[in-house]
This record gives C-alpha cells, sequence and structure tokens, in this order.
C-alpha cells in the first residue's frame, strides 16, 4: 500500500461501524474500510477525514456508493445496518471493482450473493465456504483468494492477514458461478502471475537492458537474461517476453517510435503497481493475457503527449478506476472560476435552441434573428429559476414560476417551457461532460442517469454533439469566445435549415455578455500567454483605441436594454472593417475561402456537421496541427476517419478545388 | 448577505447578467454554507460525480465480457450485449482485444485447420437495396466517398466484385486478418433492388503464407442444411459478384497447399428491412 493507515483513522472507521463493531465477525470489513480509505484519499488529506459522515463522503465522491447501489441495499441487511453503511461495506469489498462498472444485472446478483454470506456467517471466509457449491474445491478458493491480493508479497503479518481477508470478502461479492469461472483461469493463470509480480516488474528488454533505448530489442537476448537472472520457467519467460511484444504494438499506434521505450515503461510501471497493491485489479475474471490487452486498450498512450499541449488528457475510467472525479468530497462549493466555465457554456448552449421552423416563418434576418432571441429570452428566464430555486433532480419548474415566465413571455405554449427546461439542462450536461470531464461524444451519448441507471438520456437529445464538440475545442482557463464567435458565424451556413443570422449589431449585443465579466480579460491573457493566436490578437485588438473604447463603453452598460439602445445608436462600420481584417490576417485566404456557404453545404453530412466549426477554428484559427487537433477534440475512433477527411478538405489545396468542384456537380 | 441573496447573484451570474467580481466571490463563499443548495447547483450544472457512461462500463468489463459464453453474457451482462449491439466505438474496441478467428472442428473431425470469424456477420438490406450491418460482429471498414473525391485516401481496394449499389450506396467492405496464417480476407457485400445481395471477396496473402502457393476455393453453404449452394475457384469470382439470396450463409475460403489445407469460414446471414424495425446501427 502507499501509505499506511494512522490509528485515528481506524477509529473513525470503527466508530463510524459503532453500532455493529463490537460483534468479531465485522473486524474485516471495518479494515478493508480503512484499507480503501488510504487508497482513495492522499495521505496527505486524511487528517481532513475527521467524521464518520467525512468517510462515507469520501466514498461516496469517489463514485463508490453511487444511488444505485444504496438502493441495492435498503431493508436488506441485517442488525439494524443501514442501507449506506451496508453499500459501502460492499463498495470496500468490491473494490477496486465500482458498482458503476458491473452491468446492472451482475450489480443486483453480487449484492444479493454479498448479502446472503453477510446474514448467514459469523466470519467472512467460514460464510464464503459455506456458500461454495459442491463442485467448486474449497482449497482452491482459499489459495485464490492469496492470489487475488497478492498476500505473498506483503512483508509484515498484519499485512499478508489484510490482504488475504481482502481477498476472500471480494470473492464474497462474487456468486457462485462467477467463483467457479474465476478458478479456471486462476488455475491456468495463477503461476504465471506469482512469478510476474516477483520477477517482472518493469519491462522484460528494460530488465535486460538489451536495447533498452530503441524500438527494436533483441528478444533473443532478452529471454537469455531472464533464464539466467530470474528464476521464471520457460513458458513465463515467453509469455512475459510476448506481453511486451503486444504493448509495444500497441504504444507504436499512438507514439512515435524513440518514445515507445518510455511509454512502455510508463505503462509497466501503471499496471504493475496495481498488481502488487494488495487489491485485486487483475481478479482472474479471464485470462491474465486478456486482461492485459484490455489494459492496453483502454490505456492512454497518447496522455503525455497531451499533457505537453497543455491540458489534461481524457481520462478513460475504464483503464483506470482510480480516476479521480474532479470535484473531491472536500471542496465544498463552487469557486467563481468554477461558475465562470457555466456561465460561458450557457452563451453557447444558448445558440443551439431555435424558434420551431412551424412558426412565423422568417422573411428576413432581421425576423429570424428576432424570433430566435425571443425563444433565447424565454430560456434565460428558465435557467435563472432553476438555478435561483432548490428543485429535485426530476423536478420540474414551479407552477407560479411558469406562470411568471408565461405573463412574461405571452404567447410561448407552456409546453414549451417544459420542454425547453430538459433540453437545456441535458445540453448543460453535455458541456461539462465534455469540457471539464474530456468526455468522447460516445461516452457521453451512452451515459447513465445518475438516477436512473436504466436510461440514457444524452443519447435522446438532439444538439448534444453540437454542444460538446465545440465545448473541448479551449481549455477550460481560455476563454470561449471565439469559439463560441465561429460556431455563431458559421454553424447557420452549415445548417441552412436553421437559419440564425448574425449581423455585426447583434454581436456586439452578444459581446456585450463576455466582456462584462471580470475575469474575461484574464482569461484571453492566460491563452495568450499559452500561445493561443486568437487571443494573442484579442490582447492585441484591445490596445487598438478603436476597440479599447468599444470594450470600455460596453463594460459600463448595466442591462441588455442598456446595450440595444448604445448599439442602436452607434455606428460600428469601422469596428466592423477592422475586425475582418483582423480575422483575415489571422486565418488567411484559405481559411476564408473555407468559411464559404456553399463550400461548407459541399462538406456536411449528419456524421461531421458537429466537426466542421471545430476542424474549421483549429486549422485556422488556433493553427495547430492535425494531431494535436484531434487530441484535442478528444475524438472517438470510429469518428476520426471523417474527420480527418474533413481536416483535409479544409486544409489541403488541391482537395479545396475537388470539394468545389463536388459542390458544383450538386443540383 | 443572505443566502436567498447569494443564491439570486450566481443565478444571474450564471445567466449572463453583470455580477461584479467582489460580490460573486462573496455569494461563493455564502453558498458554502447551503450544503444542499451547492449539491443541488451541481447536479444542474452536470457536475455530479456519479455520471457513468455505458462505454466505460463496457471497457472495464471488456476481458470478461470476451471470454464469457453467450449463455453467461445473457445471464449476467445483459445490457452490455445490448451496448455493444449499438455502439460502434465499443464494437471497435472489443475486435482489438478478442481473437477474430477461433477453431472450428472439421467436418467428421481431423483433416484441415479450420478457423471461424468469432461472431457471424448479420447484413440487413431495406427495400432499396442499402445495406447496414445489425448485430456485434466485426464493424466493416470506414468507406468515406468523399475521401477518394478530395483525393484523400483512396477508398478500400475494389474487388471484382460490387462497386456501388443501388440509389448510389457503396458496398459494406470488411477486412479480416489472420495474423497467424499471414494472409487477409477481403469481403464486400452490396444490396440488391431485386432482392438478395452481391458478395465480392478476395484473398490476400503474405509471402511466407501457405495460402500463397496454395489452390484458393471458394464454397458457399446454406447453415441450416449445409447444403453447398456454389463453389469454385476463388479467381472465378473475382471478377463478377457472387448473387446470394436472403438467408443464412456460410462463405468458407479454402487454400489447399501441398502439404495441408487451411480454410476460413465466415457466417454471414443476409436479411431484409422489417418495417417495423426502427433500430439502426
Amino acid at each position: 500500500m502507499p501509505h499506511t493507515l494512522g490509528e485515528r483513522a481506524v477509529g473513525v472507521v470503527h466508530t463510524l461501524c459503532g453500532g455493529i463493531a463490537g460483534h468479531g465477525f465485522l473486524q474485516p470489513f471495518v479494515a478493508q474500510i480503512a484499507r480503501v480509505l488510504c487508497r482513495i484519499v492522499p495521505e496527505e488529506c486524511l487528517p481532513a477525514v475527521q467524521t464518520s459522515e467525512d468517510v462515507m463522503a469520501a466514498f461516496a465522491s469517489k463514485g463508490l456508493t453511487p444511488p444505485v447501489l444504496v438502493d441495492a441495499f435498503l431493508d436488506k441487511m441485517p442488525g439494524g445496518v443501514s442501507a449506506q453503511v451496508g453499500a459501502m461495506i460492499f463498495a470496500a469489498c468490491l473494490y477496486p471493482q465500482r458498482a458503476w462498472q458491473t452491468d446492472r444485472n451482475t450489480l443486483g446478483l453480487r449484492a444479493e450473493a454479498f448479502q446472503a454470506a453477510w446474514s448467514k456467517a459469523d466470519s467472512p471466509l467460514d460464510a464464503l465456504m459455506r456458500r461454495l457449491p459442491p463442485d467448486v474445491p474449497a482449497d482452491g478458493v482459499a489459495q485464490m483468494a492469496q492470489d487475488l491480493s497478492g498476500a505473498d508479497l506483503a512483508r509484515h503479518d498484519a499485512d499478508r492477514q489484510s490482504r488475504r481477508d481482502g481477498g476472500v470478502l471480494y470473492l464474497m461479492t462474487c456468486t457462485p458461478d462467477e467463483i467457479r469461472r474465476m478458478l479456471h483461469y486462476w488455475s491456468d493463470d495463477a503461476a504465471f502471475v506469482r512469478q510476474f509480480r516477483r520477477w517482472v516488474l518493469s519491462a522484460p528488454s528494460c530488465l535486460a537492458m538489451t536495447n533498452a533505448a530503441g524500438d527494436r530489442p533483441d528478444w533473443e537476448q532478452v529471454q537469455a537474461w531472464l533464464a539466467r537472472h530470474t528464476p521464471l520457467d520457460d513458458g513465463a519467460r515467453r509469455k512475459a517476453v510476448n506481453l511486451e511484444v503486444t504493448a509495444r504494438g500497441e504504444a507504436r499506434k499512438w507514439v512515435k517510435a524513440p518514445l515507445v521505450p518510455q511509454a512502455i515503461t510508463s505503462f509497466w510501471d501503471f499496471v504493475c503497481e496495481r498488481l502488487t497493491c494488495g487489491f485485486p485489479y487483475y481478479a482472474f475474471r479471464s485470462h491474465f493475457a486478456w486482461w492485459w490487452r484490455q489494459y492496453l486498450r483502454n490505456y492512454r498512450f497518447s496522455g503525455e503527449a497531451q499533457r505537453q499541449m497543455g491540458y489534461e488528457p481524457c481520462e478513460t475510467l475504464a483503464a483506470e478506476p482510480d480516476a479521480r472525479p474532479k470535484n473531491d468530497f472536500w471542496a465544498v462549493g463552487l469557486s467563481p472560476t468554477e461558475l465562470r466555465w457555466f456561465r460561458e457554456g450557457y452563451r453557447l448552449v444558448r445558440t443551439t435552441f431555435f424558434r420551431r421552423a412551424d412558426r412565423e416563418r422568417a422573411t428576413s434576418n432581421e425576423v429570424t434573428d428576432a424570433a430566435n432571441d425571443g425563444v433565447r429570452r424565454v430560456l434565460d428566464d428558465i435557467w435563472y429559476h432553476r438555478l435561483e430555486t432548490k428543485m429535485g433532480m426530476d423536478e420540474q419548474l414551479l407552477p407560479e414560476t411558469i406562470k411568471h415566465i408565461l405573463e412574461k413571455h405571452p404567447g410561448t405554449p407552456e409546453q414549451s417551457i417544459h420542454t425547453l427546461c430538459r433540453r437545456l439542462r441535458l445540453r448543460i450536461w453535455s458541456y461539462a461532460l465534455a469540457r471539464l470531464g474530456r468526455l468522447r461524444n460516445s461516452q457521453i451519448l451512452s451515459c447513465r442517469d445518475p438516477r436512473r441507471a436504466d436510461r440514457h438520456p444524452l443519447a435522446e437529445e438532439p444538439g448534444v454533439l453540437v454542444v460538446a464538440s465545440l465545448a473541448r475545442m479551449v481549455p477550460p482557463e481560455d476563454s470561449l469566445l471565439w469559439a463560441f464567435t465561429s460556431h455563431a458565424f458559421l454553424y447557420p451556413m452549415i445548417v441552412p435549415q436553421r437559419p440564425d443570422p448574425w449581423p455585426w449589431s447583434r454581436y456586439i449585443r452578444e459581446l456585450w455578455f463576455w466582456v462584462s465579466e471580470e475575469t474575461f480579460e484574464k482569461a484571453l491573457r492566460h491563452g495568450a500567454e499559452r500561445g493561443s493566436l486568437p487571443d494573442r490578437a484579442a490582447v492585441q485588438l484591445m490596445q487598438d483605441d478603436l476597440f479599447k473604447q468599444l470594450l470600455d463603453r460596453l463594460r459600463t452598460l448595466e442591462g441588455p436594454e442598456q446595450v440595444e439602445q448604445y448599439v442602436t445608436g452607434q455606428a460600428l462600420h469601422e469596428h466592423r472593417k477592422r475586425a475582418a481584417d483582423l480575422l483575415s490576417n489571422l486565418v488567411g485566404r484559405r481559411g476564408l475561402q473555407t468559411c464559404d456557404a456553399s463550400f461548407l453545404a459541399a462538406g456536411r453530412t449528419a456524421e461531421t456537421n458537429h466537426w466542421m466549426v471545430p476542424v474549421w477554428y483549429l486549422a485556422f484559427v488556433e493553427q495547430l496541427a492535425e494531431a494535436e487537433a484531434l487530441a484535442r477534440l478528444c475524438i472517438d475512433e470510429t469518428d476520426e476517419h471523417r474527420v480527418r477527411v474533413l481536416w483535409a478538405a479544409m486544409t489541403r489545396p488541391t482537395v479545396l478545388g475537388s470539394f468545389a468542384v463536388t459542390q458544383r456537380q450538386e443540383p | 448577505m443572505q443566502i436567498e441573496d447569494a443564491r439570486r447573484l450566481i443565478a444571474s451570474y450564471l445567466t449572463g447578467r453583470p455580477v461584479s467580481g467582489e460580490a460573486l466571490a462573496a455569494a461563493c463563499e455564502m453558498a458554502k454554507t447551503d450544503a444542499e443548495y451547492i449539491q443541488y447547483l451541481k447536479e444542474e450544472l452536470g457536475l455530479r460525480s456519479d455520471w457513468v457512461s455505458e462505454c466505460d462500463v463496457f471497457l472495464s468489463n471488456l476481458a470478461e465480457f470476451g471470454e464469457m459464453s453467450s449463455e453467461e453474457r445473457d445471464t449476467e451482462m445483459p445490457g452490455l450485449m445490448s451496448h455493444l449491439a449499438h455502439c460502434q466505438s465499443c464494437r471497435r474496441a472489443y475486435w482489438e482485444v478478442v481473437p477474430l478467428w477461433k477453431p472450428a472442428t472439421a467436418p467428421g473431425g481431423g483433416g484441415p485447420s479450420v478457423k471461424r470469424l468469432a461472431e457471424g456477420l448479420v447484413v440487413v438490406a431495406d427495400t432499396f437495396g442499402r445495406v447496414r450491418q445489425s448485430g456485434w460482429g466485426p464493424s466493416p471498414e470506414e468507406v468515406v466517398v468523399a475521401a477518394a473525391a478530395a483525393g484523400g485516401e483512396p477508398a478500400a481496394a475494389g474487388l471484382g466484385g460490387p462497386q456501388v449499389g443501388p440509389h448510389g450506396m457503396g458496398p459494406r467492405r470488411w477486412v479480416f486478418r489472420d495474423e497467424e496464417g499471414g494472409c487477409t480476407i477481403h469481403l464486400e457485400v452490396c444490396g440488391r433492388e431485386s432482392g438478395g445481395m452481391a458478395i465480392g471477396c478476395r484473398l490476400e496473402a503474405a509471402e511466407a503464407s501457405p495460402a500463397t502457393s496454395a489452390r484458393l476455393r471458394l464454397e458457399v453453404r446454406q447453415v441450416d442444411n449445409n447444403v453447398l449452394f456454389v463453389a469454385g475457384p476463388l479467381a472465378n469470382f473475382l471478377a463478377a459478384p457472387l448473387f446470394l439470396p436472403w438467408g443464412e450463409w456460410l462463405i468458407r475460403l479454402l487454400a489447399a497447399g501441398a502439404a495441408d489445407t487451411h480454410v476460413w469460414e465466415i457466417p454471414l446471414s443476409l436479411e431484409q428491412e422489417n418495417a417495423h424495425d426502427d433500430s439502426h446501427e
């Protein structure tokens, strides 16, 4: 274990189990909670765990006790054990697996198995043994429990005992069928896993120091070294080398050849830490080679490269069950910075709502823009009231709130308010998952409702992919204004059936919302320092007297009405011209050519529409390399080919020509 | 400042109204005293820590799921089975971890080495002959017509078989590699307005592969009664596509060398779109 548990923390856990801890049978459970607590809470934060509520909050904040698990323990635990405590004990025994990682069906079966054992036994091992079907050998199970937690690696008796208990408790969370299956894999692979944990804690080529810096180790030499310096048998040596060969194959897909050895070292450390830490990360639920391939598949070899680019890589929870949610349990409240992300997010999400096409068909730009703004003003009121009043997750707006909104916006059907309210929340959620969680689009679409695991609300919501794809365009610390601007001007050309023109005066009205936010300039400077080209250009533009005066004036205005009044009476042609010159200098001739409605129309498809603005922005405004842009957008592998084609169509001169030809040939 | 004022300020700020930095900071401090409101606000903003993506659930069970029998999957992981059928991204991950081929027993035991595609292909065509894949067999290659038109990567190597289907719909193309056997099988399936589908098949062998010097032969059998539908040297099927009616088929590629024979089997189900079936890939 990376750090040992202080006596005080053990005391807290005992207090938590206060009413039931007197029973000797509970001691292994208490010890297991303490072990897990030490694993999930960084050592320096352990002193902050003061009360039993803190322990439960720590488990909850790490996603170990989701509501669905607590529900599975309602009225199921004997002896007055509450559902929360029952769920936490189960979660500790299940660790490092998590309730959310199990199929909904499996979770029910495993919780039942655990509850059955809990109520009948007076010691976890006895309970487990009693529950085994006759065809499952008890001695094999006992041995497997030791191997699950690597008890043989413990240096002290106490640690060895707690690891062994941990293995038994993990098996208590498994159904008899699962145990039977695990035994099969255990009998095939346990001997190798024991040897691997002891002798192959670095990649074999590293151990042998054979061409470690190169991409092609001499495998015969590596085998020979292993034969000389380790007690690994022939088969184990071959297997170990094969594991490294497979790992190198995967790493080569993600990093350049010279970086492969470094990537392999990182991956090996990552896996070996989990294999030796005393928790069953490899739990004999498949053959070891399959588990290895799963880890390889889910490990982000490109993560380091992404970090160097200045933002966090897309975390794959599947690869790293310890991936910590952004909000730790002791981070109470929301900071102004976090709120700024959502203020920007709302401005973006707002533009994905339109006047219904069947209402008041637009006859001019002005009519359309006013109609859309009308819907968006209703949205503003809905959002304000949702945030200001506490409501349950599934509750609609309060009747008096709806009445108030209807009075303020006469002619709006009540049903529209309910629809807008539901859709707004879904789109804001997808924004959060994309911008802060850096989830890929497929992950976002397949998100389960936190309260109702059988529903995938985001999969059914149109507009989610547009919001999610735009939200990843810039890191959270930077301003989203330029991404927003690109979307506002370009998207109506990509989806002409949703007219939403942005004349200059309307853009200035929108700009007021951004520049009147006090940290706006700070975010721009941050982006400029990081090397963002549009932020640099914007910082420079703000030194220009003409724009300086405009922005200073906008900041003095107190509300949309004053802004409207100001914009109506102003001649803003010169500002518009300078902004156009700036854009032209920034994106160049090709960037401007691709802003053309006919060009965008030629390239649009249902699968790529939501990628067109992000690709254009990163190619011409941020001017990133293709790989860097793809990494920033966290593209699904299934989308990668389409996005690369789009990138090529926009950036390669010859391709641009062919795209135009394609466009001309269209009826 | 009262908690109600703090709530109003935060809501105003998030809706886009001007709020001074000082006032916002004070509101954030005050809101900390109302843990319930903070929890509510985090939920509204999507900041809950317990959002779970079904893809993540699938990916964290990939190895176990891959080695389970179909009965075990039915009982223990029905949710993931249904996810796999609908999520192309996870299907791709699945086929990166799970071996594409599994050994199959040759008729009568012994005899040639037979490998069967681990999961059969189900191809569904609508009344216009447009095809899509159903089930969770290996995904077809991504074919983006714009790529070829735009001078990007060429479209998948064309076989002598079907190139373009009705209504300009391109064929579905699969590439099955057999690393052990040193060869790659290309399969194209294209819908036909008149019913059934057109099939193209080709085998590419590396120099060291036993299939290089072998006589290559194609057989198509009906799955339900194992009756031979069509057979002949593979070369015969390169120039023109093979037309198959709706049904369940077993496509067998045989490479007969001097020493031994290798067989690759691809179960292929060709289905007609059910008018009431609204599931889409």
